[in-house]
């Protein structure tokens, strides 16, 4: 049996969803969170109320067998806008579910009410779950619930998704309409209000509006206008003005980031580094292996390899959760579609619109359901070039590299986080200027921007801790996996040469080989060694591994990796360091953003365009900081000047032809239109 | 001599399952842990 | 008069709604249509905060220069 959830963005599909099957997908207070349908087995508990009712209403016959539950993306009709809504209409119109629950929610009734008349005429048996009953019942609003039920002639169950309140009912009734309501008609009123418009589709729409309006108007009691001024109101005039705005966003992220990096994340992170991952967990390891006489090898594999890299990354789960845990709060309280109002102007300017911020807001989490959430943009290019950029947000995996090399080079200091942040949004505009330059047909009207604003709501924190616990263990997971086979290749290549003996001298080994070959072509960006190379080249594995990496190829050093005074300090000066860090950021991401991308773009040559661009811009803000910044804090060049010089030359030359040439492209095209038009 | 069998069996034993693990989901341009919002089709063929 | 000259606080009717065909569409499905009510709340940092059945949206100044009211 297949139950699908649809109804309007926001109105609380996932919720609903994580509620009744016990999974934890990505919630956000603000429309366009799913962007692709999600299945899951109800839950035990769930899944016993299914079959009670099931039992009741075929006198236990039958079992009900297995119940999936399809969550869809939000969409106010069923005739699709953006593509994440055709993938809704698709469901409910082609793979016939047994039973849709349609989720309102009932502070805008009326719109959602047309969307449900569109339902009803599918001929599925259809269930509404009439959610957050609790916040119109704190605006002292009401539903005549039966009244509504009636009219429309469809089960309808008041729930609060939120706090579980009514979804065992719901679930029962879902059931049980999937059963005795297969044979089911349309209302008869709402027939009749169909029939008399007319047979064209926009005669049918109007006839629906004006149906969902006359049931709200019967049903639907409210104590107060819509139109007053509410809190929130009040509260958006501060928070999205265009000047404090910007400034509360900055506060607010770097408060965040001082919570997690500079406060309990950092302080737990630097706790389980210093004592288990740098001395009780090797140390127990080695006197446990000597007892029983390991091979010196197998056991510099493990403790040094394995357990050193995959450690070193680890010790920053617990920054990594308090960062999440903040995220879930901010985004669980409506204020991230308050940023995108503020953002939209100054995106406008580069060609995108408030839509675009969305994915990079995801993207601070991870770049791949990011780079997915552009497919709420409608405009082609706006949605590629927002793709392109939104890696360029430090996402999760980039947080441990950060925040070692903050405390390594920037002792204590606060402004590591914050400036990587403000580099990152400089580097957007920047990018999405030469973007639009280079993709953007002159006189391309920007497509426009239009965004549902929920109401603010104090933030769940059971929800949070959900989240929190969720990213803490896909971060064990992936160190477990993908970052301890990483280790484990990194350290054979850098103990054997080529000969495959074990090499004295590291610099031998087959690793410095392939690293030495990458090496020199950093040299601009001081970054000119081959650790520093085949962490690099690592990183794009997965960002950790640019941390594990840094431990294994360090690991003979008597200092720790983390401390000032470590062997880090002697690879890198602050100013190469802040530069590493830059080419880390916006040098393309992991292979599997990269993927994301790939299937985002739609094909291979948009792709490699996009790639071109995120090395080249990497590249060049690496460079930049390195070769000013030497000069200005060390008063000297540094090492590369005059090759730093042609290559941003070159790289210059580069953008100016590509620009030239879509503008060729342009004229090309306005040219043929006026022939056309002579003709 | 025992103890390097048994202990290099169990160690590579997981790396390769871990390989197994990475593999898997690479193909499918996810990580592991599908933390990072997979489609249900990258969940189906990573297994998680 | 056109959404985008009304003043905050304004309550008015939508005459009709211009512009593409997909944006004319979407508003539609909103509730943002000929005939129907609109209440321009407030304007912030360039977009215009609607209030239309009952539900906020932030939308562009070119859309509000679409929305035309008696």
């Amino acid at each position: 049996m297949k139950i699908a959830l649809a109804g309007n963005p926001n109105s609380g599909k996932t919720t609903l969803f994580n509620a009744i099957t016990g999974r934890t997908e990505y919630v956000g207070n603000w429309p366009g969170v799913t962007v692709e349908k999600k299945e899951a087995d109800l839950n035990r508990v769930f899944r016993r109320i299914a079959a009670k009712a099931f039992a009741e209403i075929s006198g236990g016959a039958h079992s009900s067998g297995r119940i999936r539950v399809v969550d869809l993306p939000g969409a106010y009709s069923i005739s699709p806008f953006t593509s994440e809504e055709a993938i809704t209409r698709d469901f409910v119109t082609g793979e016939n579910p047994d039973v849709i629950i349609n989720i309102i929610d009932c502070s805008s009734l009326e719109r959602s009410l047309f969307f449900t008349t569109q339902l009803l005429e599918l001929g599925i048996p259809l269930v509404i779950a009439l959610n957050k009953v609790d916040i119109i019942r704190r605006h002292g609003d009401k539903v005549d619930v039966s009244g509504l039920a009636d009219a429309l002639d469809c089960r309808i169950i008041e729930v609060s998704a939120n706090d579980g309140e009514g979804l065992d009912k719901l679930v029962a009734e879902a059931v049980k309409a999937s059963v005795q309501d297969r044979e089911k008609l349309p209302a008869a009123g709402f027939d009749t209000a169909v029939a008399g418009a007319g047979g064209d589709e926009d005669g049918l729409d109007r006839a629906r509006q004006a149906y969902a309006k006359t049931i709200t108007g019967k049903y639907f009691f409210r104590k107060r206008s819509a139109n007053e001024i509410t809190f929130s109101d009040k509260a958006d005039r501060v928070v999205a003005h265009p000047v404090f705005g910007l400034i509360i966003f900055a506060l607010i992220m770097w408060g965040v980031y001082a919570l997690s990096i500079n406060g309990i994340g950092g302080w737990a992170s630097g706790y389980i580094n210093d004592v288990l991952f740098a001395e009780a967990i090797p140390d127990a390891l080695n006197s446990f292996f000597e007892s029983i006489g390991l091979s010196p090898i197998l056991q510099m594999l493990i403790v040094d390899g394995a357990v050193g890299g995959v450690g070193a990354v680890l010790g920053f789960i617990p920054l990594i959760m308090v960062l999440f845990f903040c995220l879930a709060l901010l985004e669980d309280s409506g204020y991230m579609a308050r940023v995108a109002v503020v953002m939209d102007r100054y995106f406008k300017k580069i060609g995108l619109s408030g839509k675009s911020i969305i994915p990079m807001i995801v993207g601070t989490g991870c770049s791949i359901p990011g780079v997915m959430a552009t497919r709420t943009i409608e405009d082609d290019t706006e949605r590629r070039i927002t793709t392109i950029l939104t890696p360029f947000v430090p996402c999760g995996a980039k947080l441990p590299v950060i925040a070692l090399f903050a405390a390594v080079f920037f002792p204590g200091a606060t402004w590591v986080f914050p400036s990587i942040y403000l580099l990152a949004g400089l580097v957007i505009i920047a990018g999405g200027l030469l973007l639009k330059k280079i993709f953007r047909y002159e006189g391309e009207n920007i497509s426009s921007f239009i965004l549902e604003l929920p109401e603010y709501k104090l933030p769940s924190l059971k929800h949070a801790l959900r989240q929190m616990l969720k990213q803490a263990i896909a971060f064990i997971k992936k160190a477990a996996t993908i970052i301890l086979v990483m280790n484990t290749l990194v350290w054979f290549m850098q103990t054997y040469g080529w000969n495959l003996r074990p090499v004295e001298d590291q610099s031998m080994s087959i690793l410095a080989a392939i690293g030495g070959v990458a090496a020199p072509l950093l040299l601009p960006l001081g970054l000119a060694s081959w650790q520093m190379a085949s962490s690099i080249v690592t990183g794009f594995i997965a960002k950790e591994n640019v941390v594990a990496t840094l431990a294994i190829l360090l690991a003979s050093s008597e200092d720790a990796l983390y401390t000032a005074t470590g062997p880090l300090a002697e690879m890198f000066t602050p100013v190469t360091a802040f530069a590493f860090l830059a080419f880390n950021l916006f040098a393309p991401p992991c292979f599997a953003a990269v993927g994301a991308m790939n299937s985002e773009l739609g094909g291979r040559r948009w792709i490699f365009k996009a790639l071109l661009f995120q090395l080249g811009v990497g590249y060049a803000v690496a460079m930049l900081i390195t070769q000013i910044g030497t000069l200005i804090v060390y008063g000297r060049p540094a090492d590369g000047a005059l090759a730093s010089i042609i290559i941003a030359a070159a790289l210059v030359g580069l953008v100016i032809a590509a620009i030239r040439i879509r503008n060729g492209k342009t004229r090309g095209i306005s040219n043929t239109m006026r022939e056309e038009n002579a003709l | 001599m025992m103890a390097n069998i048994i202990i290099g069996i169990v160690f590579f034993g997981i790396v390769a399952f871990a390989a197994y693990k990475t593999i898997k989901s690479m193909r499918s341009n996810s990580c592991p842990g599908c933390a990072c919002g997979c489609s249900d089709e990258q969940r189906r063929s990573c297994g998680c | 008069m056109p959404l985008s000259k009304a003043r905050p606080g304004h309550c008015g009717q939508i005459k009709a709604v211009n512009g593409n065909e997909k944006m004319r569409k979407f508003l539609f499905t909103l509730g943002c249509s000929e005939g129907e009510e609109v209440t321009l709340i407030s304007v912030l940092a360039g977009n215009y905060i609607i209030n239309v059945k009952d539900s906020r949206y932030a939308i562009d100044r070119n859309i509000a220069k679409a929305i035309e009211l008696i």
